[in-house]
């Protein structure tokens, strides 16, 4: 009986755990971060869109500052492989990465992709590749700190 | 005994609230007939201002990804927020970053303009924070209710 429960608990546990999107964290500042990024992007043939200021858009309107900036990032091919397999993709372009200040680093996360995969298996493949393009541009972004 | 029929009920509730929240769709869409890229884009930026959010930009999909010449004719994201919403749910939760801000993508077909815009209830089901979920499906209201009006 012991033994089935705790089967169970794991099984639900497993359902229930949060899929773990695509970061990293180094030390650094906003502005090191967003230029470190760049230069990985680059490497991996992606652009950097815009980063939206979140925390500055607060600030400037008078709330505290979150320490939170948003980067879209992506490349041509991601469009076409959109259309190609499911408009409804295109929804998810251009990539969103969360920059997030904590204790003097730079934490780097992506959307969670696994979440669209389960969603659309269809599409698997291809968001499995955005996913290590994305995990491949982090990994350089930490570097061998 | 009691203890473990107790924790027994408790996982298969857990796992049955699972399956509910399953039923959640990952897109929210509507579809705007007889209308252009460029009229749907007002009318969408119309709504937004209506229910209260603050248009922040638009942008063709593969802006800055192709030289603005060749940029796609038929595929746009129009990008909004409210200040007040998202620093409260900053507040609450970091993980909310990743539904700001709001955005809808317009796709122009022959016969229209579908709107799509990610399903903010949806992703935060994933969270196993169901402190969130009456902010996000709050949101998730707001979107329907901006694509209803822009699709009038």
């Amino acid at each position: 009986m012991k033994n089935a429960l705790i089967a169970l608990a794991l099984i639900v546990a497993t359902t229930q755990a949060e899929a773990s999107p695509v970061s990293a964290s180094k030390t650094g500042n906003m502005q090191t971060a967003l230029d470190d990024l760049s230069l990985a992007l680059i490497d991996h043939g992606y652009e950097l869109v815009k980063v939206q200021p979140i925390d500055h858009a607060l600030v400037k309107r008078g709330y505290s500052d979150p320490g939170i900036r948003l980067a879209f990032v992506g490349k041509e091919e991601l469009v076409q492989q959109a259309l190609a397999i499911d408009p409804a993709l295109l929804s998810l372009l251009p990539l969103r990465l969360t920059l997030e200040q904590e204790n003097g680093r730079i934490r780097i996360s992506s959307d969670d992709l696994a979440q669209w995969r389960e969603r659309m298996p269809s599409a698997g493949p291809v968001l499995q590749k955005w996913e290590d393009e994305l995990a491949a541009i982090l990994s350089d972004y930490r570097g061998h700190e | 005994m009691p203890a473990l029929f107790k924790s027994l009920l408790v996982l298969v509730f857990s796992a049955l609230a699972c399956t509910v929240h399953a039923a959640e769709p990952a897109l929210l869409t509507r579809f705007v007939p007889g209308r252009s890229l460029d009229e749907a884009t007002e009318v969408l930026k119309q709504a937004i201002v209506s229910h209260n959010y603050t248009f922040v930009r638009q942008q063709a999909i593969d802006s800055r990804l192709v030289p603005v010449e060749w940029e796609a004719k038929s595929v746009r994201i129009v990008y909004f927020c409210n200040f007040d919403t998202m620093d409260a749910a900053l507040h609450r939760d970091i993980r909310t970053a990743r539904i700001m801000p709001c955005r809808i993508t317009l796709i122009e077909g022959d016969k229209g303009v579908d709107l799509v815009a990610v399903n903010p209830a949806w992703i935060s089901e994933q969270w196993n924070a169901p402190d969130l979920q009456p902010g996000c499906n709050q949101l998730k209201a707001d979107y329907l209710a901006i694509l209803e009006e822009a699709a009038l």
